[in-house]
Parts: structure tokens; sequence; C-alpha cells
């Protein structure tokens, strides 16, 4: 037995509990999280007032706080519900014309750019008319509450995915628009709109409640007091369950999702027939009152050979189903369908199997070898649940596979299979005649017949080769047997040969052909399993995620006969895309794929999502990270079945693994090329800005000494120019000065001689380079009275004051500039404040190197306070800049206190080993 | 002030730099000497015995340390270290070898004069005084080093112990730069010369006594990264 399991879709239906969300939703609770809210209006029936409570509340709200969207209100409303739209901003109805005629609906992009804090949506239920994003309408109320928008919305108990089956028992009435219940359990509010049955039954006699003409039958059927009553109970118990959760989960402070508290896990086994849909949402009743996980079991027998298309239909709809309803949707793959079933319940820790009892042969279920009986025998401790097939509607005529006979193939297959048995017939005739012309006895002959059974079974499998069977004895019986060339026995004897020889080639026929199917089964797994293996290895080795993209294109054409098209992740939107150049160039595709990126959730035809797209695309997301790109893919011919859509969305998480992991690749790359260039450029400044000092050095001195030897020897001009080359080679050497100074920052950060000063020596020295270079020195210093020590490297911290003083100078215009300094915690920390024009909008950009404040007042190339930032970072502190409140700008740098180290006493030691002399 | 012409010798690598020094120095009545390495630099200190040595550091041949360790063995001319590396260690070495004063390239030619005619002062000054007043005052501020007495602005001024030890060892050597080393060896003895932060605590609390406003010292001078000076002027 082998298994592949499924995880569902993590998309935002997705209910069942696992760790990370768990852990998750503590987090949400301390930061709202910013999706919006779901209010759901539940009633029992139409015409209990559900809009009429909503448009209420919703004026209450607008009232209080505004901004309420009336995104779409069926247009039936009664008069007293039409007052209550007056006032309310009224979205435009989507018109969308369907065969002719124009149908309204929901402008879902229109209510998503408005961005209203609340939009009312009626009727949660609605099927959106062909055109739209979503095939339902709960999906873009889904849409809605992902972008943080608030949603209320009404919907009636029988369009409650699970009770389904019961309303429509109950009512005698099938409704096909269903609401999952994860949307259902998502609301974060619901409110019971009640009305007394017998109220509603006046209204409805009186005519105030709104019934579509075609279903005008259905509802006199719908409007009794006992369907009524059972609706309400239903109802209010949909809601007191839905409370109860809500209670339980606020007293545990998680959110409302189902927390499975018991150690209860169910679980039911799923086959093609509408019974099973009806085992599926029992089981899923039955896992919400005990709040269980619960998975839904199908079982492939090998020997059953491939399934008719209409079937494995069926099933898959099945299995969608369940996974809609939140389980665990496995496929097992065994011969003996009941041990499967079992060994998959013990492994997983199941405590409840339900089964459902079909309608299998009476003898097989007096001789008790039916599955329902062989499970329950060996069900040991494991409780069995087994819930009667559906008796007013039969079961297709086709055979649920998990009780196990062969289907016969259909169509054409099945007519090529059949046209091996009439050559084979007559090739084994022939040899029989050639054996008996030579005088061979018929035993022999016999067994040419049974060669040929076999060889039929092998090639065209069972049903050919019974017929062959058939066929054989009697072409036995008519050329072999006295007299010949009849179909007249009369040696008695032959009787039995001919019952032997056809038990004989059923027996071998089945066995053979069961080999076969087995075989063939087998082979599509190893398929499967060879292509995965084969997109595993083969991505694992490619370089570059466009080849990633390439080489799973060309995997999915070579072996799954697919035409797909890859669109890679670019920014926030789809690249260029690559593959089927019709799937590419359609803007329509491109649109669908690009939503499929935005939220991470397959999309397209087959999906409730944009299913009129010609491909059907899944997002390519590695288990962790954003969505690296979306995949499409097209079948050539038929549509995907559940197995290949399984086993492509494998596909799509072993591409997204390995595009996830090229684009790392990438990143570190740029990374270290940035890095290494960045060291090289810092080693070039460095050599370059040491070999600059001399020359600067000369510069400078032989200017100023021409200037105070000279005296009156030189002209006003000429001293002016004097001056001028003295400066500017100062200036210079100040700039080589602060880039060899960010070089050595940059090198060795972690070397910083650092030491304990009191920062009045480190201000002094700054201010003492603000002298010297001819800067009118206005800068207030306020210190406490006791020293302030810093750590630090005084060199490093001299040259951050200055450029922090400079800067002031520079920028500041004539205010005070003034520097603080105190002990904050175990730190240090220095301010400088100015009264100039502040910093602008983003003070945070001013450390970047090379970046410079507006006021073009000095000159320089922005390295002064990068420099600062660079100096606080070594001595693992922080410096930021803002605006001061009533004006001007004020640097705060923080250095801290070493670890585990305390400044030493300001009082200084020993200061009481000797006595004072006067 | 007793040789009306002294004599300064250059001992720098960087052409240059000599060719304008030269004529600063001359301009304030110098007579200049030069020297393009070490060896000719020791030269001409041990032949023409000149007034004081303008050193280089950063010298082709040999460390122009090596020059201050074997002047210091005859002489104790004023040496003035020029230094364009930019290296503390290295002025540190240098003034603990026994130079007076250093300066970083690229320097001002008004700064390297004035630090010139300081040096010659206070060298004359020792050759004046041989046997050392014990009592040194400028500014506000005296130090009676015999009668352990300061005063500023004729106030006594109550001092610790070491503050007082301190502020004598700076007294004892005025103008001239001693090293965080040197104040550790001379007031707290060879074991703490590893604790830079104790000259710098007391330091901070003599600043609190003496000065006006101690970010901007008129007495206590603060030599970044190396050590401290006590004002002569």
């Amino acid at each position: 037995m082998d298994q592949t399991t499924f995880q569902p879709d993590r998309d935002p239906r997705d209910e069942r509990p696992d760790p990370d969300a768990l852990l998750a939703s503590v987090g949400e609770e301390e930061t709202p999280s910013k999706k919006g809210r779901l209010k759901i209006f539940f009633g029992y029936s139409a015409g209990v007032g559900k809009t009429f409570a909503m448009l209420s509340a919703a004026r209450a709200l607008e009232m209080k706080r505004g901004d309420v969207l009336v995104g779409y209100i069926e247009p039936h409303a009664r008069p007293e519900t039409e007052a209550l739209l007056l006032g309310l901003d009224i979205l435009a109805f989507k018109a969308v014309s369907y065969r002719g005629i124009t149908l309204r609906e929901l402008d879902l992009d229109a209510a998503l750019a408005r961005k209203p804090k609340l939009v009312l949506v009626d009727e949660l239920a609605h099927t959106n008319a062909e055109g739209c994003r979503h095939a339902k309408r709960w999906q873009d109320v889904l849409e809605l509450l992902d972008a943080g928008i608030d949603v209320y919305t009404t919907v009636n108990v029988q369009h409650i995915e699970s009770l389904n089956d019961v309303v429509g028992k109950i009512s005698g009435t099938a409704v096909r628009e269903t609401v999952p219940d994860s949307v259902f359990d998502q609301a974060s509010d619901i409110e019971l709109v009640d009305l007394p049955p017998h109220e509603l039954l006046e209204r409805f006699s009186e005519g105030k409640v709104y019934v579509p003409e075609q279903a005008r039958r259905a509802a006199d059927r719908f409007f009794r007091k006992e369907t009524l009553v059972a609706l309400r109970e239903l109802a209010l118990r949909k809601t007191a369950e839905v409370v109860n959760r809500q209670v339980e989960a606020g007293r545990r402070a998680l959110p409302s999702k189902p927390i499975w508290a018991t150690r209860e896990r169910l679980m039911v086994a799923v086959g093609p027939s509408p019974t099973s849909a009806r085992l599926i949402r029992a089981t899923r009743r039955m896992a919400t009152e005990v709040r269980a996980p619960w998975h839904a079991v199908a079982v492939e027998r090998p020997s059953a050979g491939a399934m008719p298309l209409h079937v494995r239909a069926h099933l898959d709809e099945n299995l969608r189903l369940a996974q809609s309803l939140g389980a665990e949707v496995t496929t097992l793959h065994g011969e003996r369908v009941p041990d499967a079933l079992l060994d998959f319940a013990r492994d997983r820790g199941v405590t409840r199997l339900v089964v459902g009892k079909t309608a299998e042969p009476r003898w097989k279920q007096l001789l008790g070898v039916s599955i329902v009986d062989r499970i329950v025998r060996r069900s040991g401790d494991l409780e069995v649940l087994v819930i009667r097939g559906d008796p007013e509607t039969p079961p297709p005529r086709v055979e649920n596979p998990q009780h196990g006979r062969a289907l016969p193939p259909k169509g054409e297959a099945r007519l090529a299979q059949m046209l091996t048995v009439g050559p084979a017939l007559a090739i084994a005739l022939l040899v029989a005649l050639g054996m008996r012309a030579l005088g061979i006895t018929e035993p022999n002959i016999i067994m040419v017949f049974l060669l040929a059974v076999v060889i039929v079974a092998y090639v065209a499998g069972r049903i050919a080769a019974s017929a062959l069977a058939v066929l054989s004895v009697l072409a036995f019986n008519f050329c072999f047997t006295q007299p010949r060339y009849t179909f007249v026995v009369y040696d008695l004897q032959y009787l039995l040969t001919f019952a032997i020889m056809l038990v004989v080639g059923l027996v071998v026929s089945g066995l053979v052909g069961r080999v076969r199917s087995q075989a063939d089964a087998a082979t599509q797994r190893a398929d499967a399993n060879e292509v995965l293996h084969r997109v595993s290895s083969q991505l694992a080795t490619t370089t570059g995620r466009h080849q990633v993209g390439v080489g799973l294109l060309s995997l999915l054409d070579d072996r799954l006969k697919l035409d797909a098209v890859v669109f890679l992740r670019e920014g926030d939107t789809i690249g260029p895309g690559m593959g089927d150049a019709a799937l590419m160039a359609a803007p329509n595709e491109r649109a669908v794929a690009t939503w499929v990126l935005e939220h991470a959730t397959q999309a397209g035809t087959g999906t409730a999502t944009l299913p009129h797209a010609a491909a059907w695309y899944l997002p390519l997301s590695p288990t962790e990270g954003e969505t690296v790109g979306v995949l499409g893919v097209r079948t050539r011919q038929g549509t995907l079945d559940f197995g290949s859509r399984r086993l492509l969305h494998s596909i799509a998480t072993i591409a997204a693994q390995a595009i996830e992991r090229e684009n790392l690749v990438e990143r570190a790359r740029a990374a270290s090329v940035e890095a290494e260039s960045e060291r090289l450029r810092s080693d070039l400044l460095s050599a370059v800005s040491h070999d600059m000092r001399t020359p600067l050095a000369t510069i400078g001195g032989a200017a100023s000494t021409i200037l105070h030897s000279a005296q009156g020897d030189i002209g006003e001009r000429d001293r002016a120019l004097l001056h001028d080359i003295s400066d500017e080679a100062e200036r210079l050497s100040r700039l080589v000065d602060n880039l060899l100074q960010m070089g050595r920052l940059d090198e060795r950060r972690e070397t910083i001689a650092a030491e304990w000063f009191p920062i009045d020596e480190i201000v002094d020295a700054a201010l003492r380079q603000v002298r010297r270079q001819d800067q009118p020195e206005r800068i207030r210093v306020e210190l406490p009275d006791e020293p302030v020590l810093v750590f630090a490297d005084s060199t490093l911290l001299t040259q951050l004051l200055f450029n922090l003083f400079d800067n002031a100078l520079r920028y500041a215009g004539e205010g005070e500039i003034t520097v603080r300094a105190a002990q904050v915690g175990r730190a240090t920390r220095v301010e400088v404040l100015d009264r100039g024009l502040g910093l602008g909008d983003e003070p945070a950009k001013l450390f970047d190197r090379f970046v410079r404040g507006t006021a073009q007042t000095g000159r320089g190339v922005g390295l002064g306070l990068a420099i600062c930032r660079a100096i606080t970072e070594a001595h693992g502190g922080s410096i930021e800049a803002r605006n001061r409140a009533d004006g001007g700008a004020q640097f705060v740098a923080s250095l801290p206190y070493p670890k585990n180290a305390e400044p030493p006493s300001i009082h200084g030691e020993g200061a009481t080993t000797e006595t004072d002399k006067p | 002030m007793t040789d009306p012409s002294p004599t300064v010798l250059i001992v720098e690598d960087e052409r240059a730099i000599r060719r304008f020094l030269r004529p600063a120095l001359e301009g304030e009545g110098y007579r200049v000497l030069e020297a393009d390495d070490q060896r000719s630099g020791l030269g001409m200190a041990s032949s023409h015995t000149p007034d004081l040595i303008i050193l280089d550091l950063g010298l082709p041949d040999r460390d122009g340390l090596e020059l201050i360790r074997a002047v210091r063995e005859w002489s104790s001319m004023p040496i003035i270290i020029v230094s364009a590396r930019g290296q503390d260690a290295d002025k540190v070495k240098a003034l603990d070898l026994g130079a007076d004063d250093y300066l970083t390239k690229p320097f001002s030619v008004q700064e390297l004069l004035a630090r010139v005619r300081a040096a010659l002062r206070r060298s004359a000054a020792v050759r004046d005084a041989a046997d050392g007043s014990p009592v040194f005052a400028v500014g506000s501020l005296t130090i009676d080093l015999a009668k352990r007495r300061v005063t500023l602005a004729a106030e006594p001024v109550t001092l610790t112990p070491l503050e007082f030890k301190l502020l004598a060892e700076l007294a004892k050597h005025p103008g001239r730069v001693l090293t965080h080393k040197a104040l550790l060896d001379a007031v707290w003895g060879p074991s703490r010369s590893k604790e830079p932060h104790l000259v710098r605590v007391h330091m901070a609390n003599l600043r609190r006594k003496l000065e006006a406003d101690t970010t901007r010292p008129r007495y206590l001078l603060t030599e970044p990264t190396v050590g401290y000076r006590l004002a002569d002027a």
C-alpha cells in the first residue's frame, strides 16, 4: 500500500489547526490583524428580515463613524428596506450581459478601489454571472476582507454547505448555491435574524416575501409550518455552535477558529457515488461538533484498472468537496480496501471511521464478505459508523471503485479491445485445425484455445478474454467434437470439457487481466513518481531562475503533454513569462496569473476563481517566503483530473523551491560583488589619501609661509589668493582625513581602542578643531556638575563631535548651537542641537554616504554624517537626527557602556588614603 | 635669550617641506640647518649642536625615534616631532623617549613657529635657573611646589594628595607634553601604567577646581590621545 497525501492549499478558508498558525494567531492578538471583519446576518428563510437588519445596523454605524458603502443589495427590496438605503453611499452595480440578459453583480474592483471601512453585500451564497472574477460571491467577500475591509452580509441556513443536504430533505427543495462552512466560521460576528414561523407564514401569504416567479411552486412547499420550524431549529443550532466556539476561543484568548479540543479524529471513506458526498457532509458535521480534525480517504485498487472519466470526475468532485469542508484528503492505493482504510486509520490515530452502507449483493451480506462487514469485523477498538446510502437517489450505475469491481472501459478503447477477439479466435482455430491435420489429440488443441485466451487477457483485458473463452468453447464444439460443424454434442463428457474449458478460460483471463491492470496502475504511479523525481533532480542542478522555468516547461511538455506558461515574479507583479505563446500573449490570462501571484491561491479553469481562463494557474510558492511566480497549465485535450492537479501542485512546490534557491543565490552573489567592490574602493581611497597628505601639507605650508614671511612685499590681491590656497589645502586635507577615517572604519570596525574619558576632554578637543579652522566658535556647552564619562575611542569620538559641530556651523545659520551630554542608563548620550532650518522629511537619510542637506552654504562631499554613523556603530551605539519641535535640528548619539564594566569612580582612587595638607 | 640667533635643525626627507620651512624659520630670525635623513641629521646634531631639532618621524633610512634616543644620550635640546602618520602610538613613543612637542601633518606654519618659540623659551629658562624655582605661576594660577600650596586668583585651592601630585608633576615641566604613561609612572608608580583613566578622572576633577570652563581649559591642556600639558603662558 502506498499513499499520496494532499495538503489543501493554504488559502484563507483553510481552517485546520497547524502549530504555526496557532502560534501566529497569538501574535495576531497583539497586533490587530489587517484583515477586515465579517458580520453575517443569518436567517432560516427568505423573508425573516436579514437585509433589513443589516441595513439598520449599517445605518447606525454610518451615523457613528461613517464610511459605509452599500456594495450590493438585492433589487427586490421592500419599501421599508428601500427607505433604509436613503443617505447611504451606494456602489453602482456592475452590469454583466449574459445570453442577452443584463445581470447585476457586485462591482468588486470598484469596491476595492473605494476602500471604505465597511461594505454591505447581500446574499453571500449568490453565484456570480460568467465574466466576473470569482464564480461565487463569497469569494468576492473574502477578497474584500483580505483587503482589510469589513463586510456585512446575509445568508440563509439552507445555503450552508454542511447543512445543505439536511435542508434539502426537510424542505424537499434542493439548493445549489452554497457557502463553505469555513467562510461562515470566519465571521467574527453572527447575528441571527429570527421571526416566529407563523409570522413568517403570514408575511408570505400577504405576499411580503419576495419569491422569484420560477420558484413559486417550490416556495409553496417550502413555506409550510413544519418545514419552517425545522429550519429555524437548524439555524438556531448552527448559531449556537458558532457562538459557543467563539466563547471558548475567547476564553482561550485565541481567535475564533475551530480548536481541536478532543483527541477525536474522524475519517470518512470516499468513493465516486453521491452517497459519499452525504457521508462527507455528515462527517464534517460530526467533526465540527466534537471539534476534531478529519480525513477523507479514497482507495484506488490497482486491479480495478483505470477509472472511466465520468467516474473519476465524480470521485474528484467528492474529494474537492471534502477538501473545501476542511478535510485532509488522501488517496490510498491498495488491493484490499478494508485493510487499506484500517491501516491508514490506525496510522493516523483515527477514532471514528464513517463508511457508507452501499447496496452490495445480498449473498455477500449474508456471507459477511461485504466491505462494510469486513471493516467492522477488523476494526478493533475503532468506532465504525455505517451510514445508509440515499435511497431516493440511487447511486449511478457506475460502481464505487472502493467496492472493487472492474469497470468496463468505455467507447473506442473497449471496441479496440473487443476487435482483438476475432483475429485471436481465427488464429487459434487455424492452428487447431492444423494440429488436427497432423493428428494431434484434443487435449492439446484445447490448450491452444486456452493460450489464446491468456494472450488476449494480457493484451486486451478481461472482457475480451472472457468473450474469447466463450467463443473458444463454441468453436471447439463446432469444429472438433462429434458431430463436427454442428453445436450438437453426442458425447456428454464433452459438456464437462466445455465447462472446465470455460471456467479455466475465465479464471485465467481474470487473473491475467488483474496482473495487467496492476502493472498499469503501478506504471501510472511510477510515472507520477518518476515525473516528480525528474523534476526535482533536473531542477536541483539547474542554475538561474529563468533556466528553472525553462526546465519546468520542457518537463511538463515532455512528460505530461501539457501546454504551460511560467511567469516569474518581478517586484510586485509578474514578468513577461515564458512557454506557451498563446497563454503568454493573452492579456486576460496575464490578469489571472497576476491575481494568482498576488493572492498565492490557484485560479483559472477548473477552479472557482476566474474559471473562464484558458489555463489553470497555480502559485509557485516555496515552503518559506513569498510566491516566486505562477505556473499556468492547459491540457491539449480533456480536463485535468484530481490526481494530475495534485501532481502539478507537487511539481509547482518543487519548482518554487528551485526558483527561490536561485533567487537567494542571485541575491548572495550581488551582495558579495558589492562587498568586494566596496573593499576595493576603500583600499584605493586609503592609499590615495595617504599619499595626498604630504603634498597637501606642502601646499598649505608654502602658501602660509609666503603670507607670513613676505609681509608688505605682496599686494592685497596676492595675499587673498595665498589665503585661498592655504584655506583650500586645509579643507582638502580635512576631506582626506575623513576619507581615511571612513576607510579605516569600514575595514576594521571591531578594533576601536575604547577607554573611559571625561566628556569634557572630548568636547575640548572637538572645539579646538573648530577653532583651528578659523570658524567663529559659538557653541554653548551644557554639562552636568559631575563629570560625564564616556567609553569611546577618543579620536573617533572627537571626530564625531567635530563633524556634528561643523555640520551645525555650516547648515544652521547664525542661531545658537548647543552640545549636551548625560548619562542615560548604561550609555552616554551626546546631543548637538541647532536653530537652523531643520532636516527636511527624512532626517535618517542624512547619514547615508554622499547625501547632503539642501542648504548649500558650504562645500563638502556629504561624508561627515556618514562618518558619524560609522563611528557610533563601531562603538555599538546609535545616532539619530530629528527636527526639533520648536525649530532646528537635533543630533543624538548614544554610546553604550561596555558589557560587564562600570565607569571608574569619578572621585578617583586613593583620595582618602592621605589627608589633605593645606 | 642669550643667543641672538638660535640654530634650528630640520630633519625632513621631503624637500618641498624643507623649502617652505626654511624661509619661515629664517623670517623669525633663526639660523636653519637641513638634513634629509636620520644619519646626516644625527651627524649635524652632534657637530653643530643646534638649539632645537624639528624631526620628521617618517625618514627613509631609519626611524626618527632612533635619532631622539641617540640625541637624548648627550643632550636635552628641545625636539619637536612632525609626523605624517596620524598614528598616535608613534607620537607617544617619541614623547616618552624625550621629545618635547609634536605636530601632525598637515600643520599650520604659524602653529609650528609658536611651538618653536615656546620650546626655546623653556630651554633658556631651564638654563637660566639651573636649580629650578619652587614656585610656578601662570595667569592667576600659582603652584608652590615646596609649600604644596595652590592658589587661584590668590584664593587657596583645596586638592586631594593625588591631585596635587599630578599638578606638581605637570608644573615641573611647564609647557611640555607629558604622556599618560609618564604621568602614571610619576604619580601612581609603574604598576598602574596600564590605567590611563586614572589620570583622566583626576584631571577632570582638577579642572573642576581650577578651570572656569572645563571644555575650554586655560591651564590644564589636553593633548588628545597623548597626554596633558600645563600652559606656561
